[in-house]
């Protein structure tokens, strides 16, 4: 029974471990018997293990080992043995080291003293010497001699300003309660809160803007004449189609009732593929007459309609030309 | 009247390794000597073979012992001491020849060249007068297989180191490497192929 190379170094390996199964152990004995080369492998195998082994042989002074071992331990136990039996001693190094660190030699309260003291001085001298200076100097002269304190007799003040205190306080009558006597007094602003002062500012700009958009909507109302908004057509009472500005499509208005409450119905599409305005029994048309234009809601619906669709290529253009 | 003698556990096979454990986590040091003298040998030799220095070795030691003693109520199965001491002692000897690969120093060999680890270490470990582990051969063999142990990837080189060279069982190794059985087996046959290639001129 033959084995591989690899089997062969594996089984050998088994072999020097003791983990060889005998079944395999039989097996390597016969590749070994039939192969010298398998034998010779078996053998440097051994060898190697051997001179592995010895080649690394130590010598070992086992005592002095220990002896060096037990010495780290004892240190160690001492040291621990220090921490857990004296912490007066520890407190008592603490206290030395807080000692050196205030009593450093190098702390000398009196230069200490001295020097802020010096640095005090200094600053008072530069302050002083700022004041003497002859351009500040000059300066407070000028404006002593350009604005003179004016000559008062304070007696007089006093007595003309005590005359006009106590006239006030006995002949004004006392005011009339007002409503807003009642109101207790607004809170100071750095008192308010933030969106208290933020609000005000705020709200006064949306009533503003809203003023003005009123204003706008008021100001652009039709008056008289004035022409229809662009892109509305609409078609006459008689069925023909009719503009009212540059428009992009037809409308048909059916008017509904009468009167102000009347209700218009309208109609949006190509031009002639709007049905014909419905007719009474004359062949008239019942819708209204053109009104000179649309209401305003209406004309802002289409005002800005002034692309046509693509269906009303090919169709006849009811757009004014600019 | 009969002088009270204190217990010893020198010599004493019946004592396993998990009732020194619970002694010495119950603050017995002498039990946790016991346990220094069981494995202070096998903790030098692999620190030894691991990284070629005996003042390293040395100091790998005592701190595998010192961190074993610090943290021995943490080792949750008191009968795998063995597996879990040789695990702090493989740690402590990888990082420090990380370290000495980092630092672009790797000093080969005290005991091969002599005294040039003392030399380089400033003689540290002045404790020990003379120099507790060497080679038990003077041949040139011992260097050439050290070198060649340094070039096996460090799994190899651990399955060698602890199975071939120390002889300690497949389950202990894979405690140490923390890997099965079987994987150690398969790095120690690595690890022997790669051997006997590196060291055809002596097989």
């Amino acid at each position: 029974m033959s084995m591989t190379l690899g089997e062969l170094e594996l089984a050998i390996s088994a072999l020097l471990d003791g983990s060889l199964p005998l079944p395999q152990r039989a097996r390597l004995n016969a590749a070994c018997d039939a192969s010298p080369e398998a034998r010779a492998l078996l053998e440097s195998y051994r060898k190697l293990d051997t001179i592995v082994r010895d080649a690394t042989a130590l010598q070992i002074d086992e005592s002095a080992v220990f002896a060096s071992i037990s010495r780290t331990l004892n240190a160690h136990d001492a040291a621990d043995a220090q921490l857990q039996r004296d912490p007066a001693a520890f407190a008592s190094i603490d206290a030395a080291l807080a000692a050196i660190a205030v009593n450093h030699p190098s702390y000398d309260e009196d230069a200490f003293v001295a020097s802020v003291q010096s640095s005090i001085d200094a600053l008072h001298a530069e302050r002083d010497a700022a004041d003497a200076h002859p351009e500040y100097a000059a300066v407070d002269q000028l404006l002593r001699t350009a604005l003179p304190v004016p000559d008062i007799d304070e007696a007089s003040l006093h007595t003309t300003i005590t005359n006009s205190l106590s006239g006030t306080a006995t002949d004004a009558a006392p005011p009339p309660m007002r409503l807003t006597d009642r109101i207790e007094p607004k809170p100071a602003t750095a008192t308010r809160s933030f969106w208290q002062r933020a609000l005000r500012p705020l709200s006064a700009a949306a009533l503003l803007l809203l003023a003005v958009g009123v204003a706008f909507q008021i100001a652009r109302q039709p008056v008289g004449d004035e022409p229809a908004g662009p892109g509305i057509v609409a078609p006459s009472p008689n069925g023909a189609t009719g503009t009212t500005g540059g428009g992009t499509t037809e409308l048909t208005l059916t008017p509904q009732g009468t009167g102000i409450g009347r209700v218009i119905e309208f109609e949006v599409g190509r031009p002639g593929a709007i049905a014909p305005p419905i007719q009474n029994a004359d062949g008239r048309a019942v819708t209204s007459q053109p009104s000179g234009g649309f209401s305003p809601s209406l004309r802002e619906i289409f005002r800005d309609i002034d692309t046509p669709p693509t269906w009303l290529d090919g169709a006849p253009s009811t757009r004014p030309a600019n | 009247m009969s002088k009270i003698v204190p217990p010893t556990f020198h010599g004493t096979p019946g004592v396993t390794d998990g009732m020194l454990v619970a002694r010495a986590a119950d603050g017995d040091r002498r039990a946790f000597d016991e346990l220094v003298r069981r494995y202070q040998r096998q903790a030098v030799a692999v620190s030894y073979r691991l990284l070629g220095n005996t003042s390293d070795a040395l100091e790998i030691a005592q701190d595998a012992f010192l961190k074993a003693y610090t943290n021995i109520t943490t080792l949750e199965k008191p009968e795998a001491f063995c597996g879990w001491f040789l695990r702090i002692v493989s740690n402590l000897s990888l990082n420090r020849r990380r370290g000495r690969k980092r630092n672009q120093q790797l000093p080969m060999d005290d005991a091969f060249g002599g005294d040039s680890a003392a030399e380089q270490t400033g003689g540290r470990d002045r404790s020990v007068e003379h120099d507790p582990v060497r080679l038990a051969t003077s041949s040139e063999l011992g260097p050439r297989v050290q070198a060649a142990l340094d070039e096996l990837p460090e799994k190899q080189r651990m399955a060698i180191i602890l199975f071939t060279i120390e002889q300690m069982p497949q389950k202990d190794v894979a405690e140490v490497l923390e890997c099965s059985v079987e994987a150690v087996k398969w790095h120690v046959f690595q690890g022997r192929k790669k051997l006997k290639e590196l060291l055809k001129d002596y097989v």
